[in-house]
């Protein structure tokens, strides 16, 4: 008997492992998944190897031996050695995470509920081995071994009502908070591509005159905006820059809701997170919310011309409505002349009034005159001069991982793309990398999320890239398998591509092949999530 | 939501009280509707307090019983990287902190606030603060450092030697000699490190050089000697603005003794008892505007203005000037980078309000936050990091 109960506690303790482990991991998903029950069981349903890896069919043993050995020592400890062994095997398996599992309290209140849950569970394993038999103990301790991954999404559930609670508490207080600085203008940014970028040279052309507080990078959601109204505005703030990203519909609507803005800009509207929205129409109107929800004697909008997708949607608010373009010429704001050099581009650029200015930025791409415009719009609305507004172009910074030119050691200059996974922009990149001197080199794992269409649009963008580049290194070997297709087809040879298996390998691969004067582009790079 | 402004004043200095009276008439002045004023008093002792009854210049007859009263705080960063003003001693129970402050306004003339050591706190507090920097603040404030950086540049100033009381203590007879050589009799003697007038005195003769050195030895180990225009006028200029955009006010003229003035003048004013001290720099004998012509004015103001700039100036300064009458030369005398009363009495009658300075100074103060904010934008970058792991020694085996 003590035999037994010494064998059931090791066990106990060994199974703790694997299951912790395994947890981590799954509250690590749920977080990339932005904590949405079906956005991560969608990517359960594609990720089954690493849900139940086939390693878990070793908990058979200590079943079997179960049914056919009528010794606790061998069932118990066989199963202690198993749940050691697998865990081991995953510990050291682990592979070096680009975007870490945060801890937030979100996080912790998770994990806490998770827990509760497994402590019942090993109470009923006690309970069954100690009145039962020691089978039905050894199926209940494996079964929550094997299912942290839904047991997660179980507590994510449960907390759910806590969670809103939690979040609407903040929201209030940036309501508040608002609505204590009446002076204060708020400019709201969105669009499928580009809303990063418009928000930093929205800032660097209005901060040489008005204190300007925006949204950090990447804080695009609801909770993103809130958090950084409660922690960040001060009373002195003139204006609030407020960047909106959406993978839902309703998702613009609602962060417009809270910050009440006067402004509004559309970037643009593209095939992203088609997986979520469905439909390019459900795109186009979820982006124009950031239009219909600006009052409507007193608001602005800010709209690209040159884009087809903004244009085929007429909203329904009859608020003023400012157009930029550079292929339209019937607009606002009209840029022109776009030249490149080593310095960068230059390009000229004209208001409705006649008034004109040459303008000079170390940004790259055609794209990023699009956001130079928006942001150059919202500078003309603030009484801002385009001569004003000239240097702090000329002194605008590349968004980190956004077309940014950067040197690095030796022969090799990058222009890191990395943060960018969308047709048009990666298109764009490509184009800028064939327009530069050197010995040109394409990194990509191509892009993600795009639905149906994701084989196709990969496919496609290979072959266009293909005469660009004088080398081309992919990521991910199937990952990548649209995009091999696509360079087969447009004859590429194989002497000027390598499959890698990861950054890493393609990192080492790039130094190998690099020549004089190389050119790098590193094109979308992706979350763990996605590693294949 | 009203921006929440730190008035920082006394401090360890000589002119501790002339601090107090220049900040108090500031709160008044300042726009309540637009900003929530937190006064800091810094006691002579280095102690911080805080408290309504800091506002009324009456309760510092009795600072004693003041200081009873006030409670003492001290100016922090909270966890969140805040800047509070908290209780000290931190209260075991309760609430410790008073205030949040979104900008501070040194108003301390003199060592520890207006030479720049105050303005270093500020920095690592990551607080915006009205005026100088801790550089122009600290050239400004060493008479040597400053006429060395405008005799560089090539702006007017008078010929002058210095050297550390030690020095002269080891050998008085050289250091006379040499003041005879180079500068002659009479000169002025001044601490090198000192604001106001304190310290100050002429010298005719070697007698009475040794007991001007003296004097100043007790203010600084720095000494400076100066040659003395004798038939002068003085006056005063300030100056608003930053490295980008200045402007210059009206020109003072400073009366009441044909040498320069005492302290007491200086300060104190010779109004009565009931207006003097509050009134400050308005009691003194002056003319406002300065009588010396268009030409000479103009004069004064460009070079008050190359002079704040200079030094990389922000805020407000006054530049005090001496002309001599006798060559018609203008030279700088120095520089104040947080002047008695903030020269608001220079720039009301060049159409600027004195609640309108204070505002201006206040968004100078942003205005450089931004400016700094913006220097520092995107430096990080995690390439490199992934590069290193991916082995750029693989790049060699080729």
């Amino acid at each position: 008997m003590t035999i037994k109960i010494i064998f059931f506690t090791l066990l106990l303790i060994t199974w703790i492992l694997p299951v912790v482990l395994k947890t981590k991991r799954s509250v690590h998903m749920l977080q990339l998944n932005s904590y949405r029950n079906e956005r991560y069981g969608k990517w359960i349903s594609q990720n089954r190897p690493k849900v139940f890896p086939s390693l878990e069919g070793l908990y058979i043993v200590p079943i079997v031996l179960a049914l056919l050995v009528d010794s606790p020592a061998v069932v118990l400890g066989s199963g202690g050695l198993i749940f050691l062994g697998i865990y081991l095997y995953f510990r050291n398996s682990q592979q070096t995470e680009k975007k870490k599992l945060v801890y937030t309290q979100r996080v912790q209140r998770l994990l806490g509920t998770t827990y509760i849950m497994y402590g019942l569970t090993a109470a009923g394993a006690i309970i069954a081995g100690a009145y039962l038999n020691l089978l039905t103990a050894l199926i209940i301790l494996i079964l929550a071994a094997v299912l942290p991954y839904y047991i997660i999404m179980f507590a994510n559930t449960i907390n759910r009502p806590i969670e809103a609670r939690i979040s609407q508490g903040f929201v209030n207080d940036a309501k508040r908070l608002l609505k204590a600085s009446p002076e204060l203008k708020v400019i709201g940014i969105t669009g499928s591509f580009g809303k990063t970028s418009v928000k930093h040279f929205v800032h660097a052309v209005l901060s040489s005159k008005y204190n300007v507080l925006m949204t950090p990078e990447s804080y695009n959601t609801k909770l993103g905006v809130t958090r950084t109204i409660n922690e960040q505005l001060k009373p002195y703030h003139d204006i609030f820059i407020a960047e909106m990203g959406a993978k839902q519909v309703g998702d613009i609507k609602e962060i417009c809701d809270i910050v009440d803005h006067q402004y509004g800009i559309l970037t643009a509207v593209g095939e992203q997170h088609l997986d979520t929205f469905k439909t390019l129409d459900n795109i186009k109107k979820t982006k124009h919310e950031i239009v219909e929800t600006l009052p409507e004697d007193s608001g602005v909008a800010i709209l690209n011309k040159d884009d087809k997708n903004i244009m085929s949607y007429t909203p329904q608010n009859p608020c003023r409505k400012v157009y930029y373009g550079v292929e339209r010429e019937d607009v606002d704001l009209h840029a022109s002349n776009i030249a490149f050099s080593s310095k960068g581009m230059t390009f000229t650029v004209t208001t409705a009034s006649g008034e004109t200015e040459r303008f000079l930025t170390r940004l790259l791409g055609k794209h990023n005159v699009y956001n130079i415009l928006a942001a150059l719009a919202i500078g003309l609305e603030m009484g801002l001069k385009l001569k004003d507004m000239a240097r702090a172009v000329k002194q605008m910074d590349p968004v980190p991982h956004r077309l940014e030119l950067k040197r690095s050691t030796g022969n090799i200059t990058i222009i890191d793309d990395s943060f960018n996974s969308n047709p048009v922009g990666s298109k764009m990149a490509v184009d800028v990398l064939g327009r530069m001197e050197g010995y040109r080199m394409l990194i990509t794992p191509g892009m993600i999320e795009l639905g149906d269409k994701e084989f196709d649009i990969n496919k496609e963008w290979a072959r266009y890239s293909a005469d660009k580049c004088d080398f081309i290194i992919l990521v991910g070997k199937k990952q990548t398998l649209p995009l091999q297709e696509g360079l087969k087809e447009a004859g590429y040879p194989e002497n000027q591509f390598y499959v890698a298996s990861d950054l890493q390998d393609a990192l080492r691969k790039m130094h190998e092949v690099a020549q004089a004067n190389t050119v790098v582009l590193l094109e979308n790079d992706l979350p763990d999530t996605f590693n294949e | 939501m009203k921006t929440r402004v730190a008035v920082i004043f006394g401090g360890v200095s000589v002119e501790h009280e002339v601090s107090v009276i220049s900040a108090l008439q500031a709160i008044q002045n300042m726009n309540k509707d637009k900003y929530d004023i937190i006064p800091l008093y810094i006691s002579k002792e280095r102690v911080w307090y805080t408290g309504e009854e800091l506002l009324d210049i009456e309760n510092y007859k009795n600072v004693t019983s003041l200081l009873q009263k006030a409670q003492k705080v001290v100016l922090t960063r909270d966890d969140e990287g805040r800047v509070v003003v908290q209780k000290e001693p931190r209260p075991r129970f309760g609430k410790s902190t008073l205030h949040e402050v979104d900008v501070a306004f040194p108003i301390i003339h003199g060592t520890f606030g207006e030479d720049g050591v105050l303005q270093g706190y500020l920095e690592l507090l990551n607080l915006p603060y009205v005026g100088c920097d801790v550089l122009s603040s600290s050239t400004g404030m060493d008479k040597v450092i400053m006429k060395n950086v405008y005799r560089d540049s090539g702006l007017p100033i008078l010929d002058y030697l210095w050297f550390y009381s030690t020095q002269w203590a080891d050998d008085p007879m050289a250091w006379t000699e040499k003041v005879k050589e180079t500068l002659d009799f009479p000169v002025i003697v001044k601490p090198a490190n000192l604001g106001s007038s304190v310290g100050i005195s002429k010298a005719e003769n070697s007698e009475e050089l040794e007991e001007a050195v003296d004097l100043a030895s007790k203010f600084a180990t720095k000494i400076v000697v100066e040659k003395m225009v004798q038939n002068m006028t003085e006056v005063n200029c300030s100056v608003v603005g930053d490295y980008e955009h200045v402007e210059a006010s009206v020109c003072e003229q400073v009366l009441g003794s044909d040498e320069f003035l005492s302290y007491e003048d200086k300060y104190a004013g010779s109004g009565s008892k009931d207006s003097g001290a509050s009134k400050g720099m308005e009691a003194t004998n002056r003319i406002i505007p300065a009588e010396i012509g268009d030409d000479k004015t103009k004069e004064v103001q460009e070079l008050a203005k190359k002079s704040f700039q200079l030094l990389g100036c922000s805020g407000v300064s006054r530049i005090d000037f001496m002309i001599d009458k006798d060559t018609d030369n203008v030279y700088i005398n120095e520089i104040n980078t947080i002047p008695g009363s903030l020269s608001f009495y220079l720039w009301e009658p060049a159409g600027k309000p004195y609640k309108q300075l204070l505002d201006e100074l206040i968004q100078l103060a942003l205005k450089r936050e931004r400016d700094r904010s913006r220097l520092m934008f995107s430096i990080d970058s995690n390439l490199f990091s992934l590069q290193k792991g991916g082995g750029s020694k693989g790049s060699k085996t080729k």
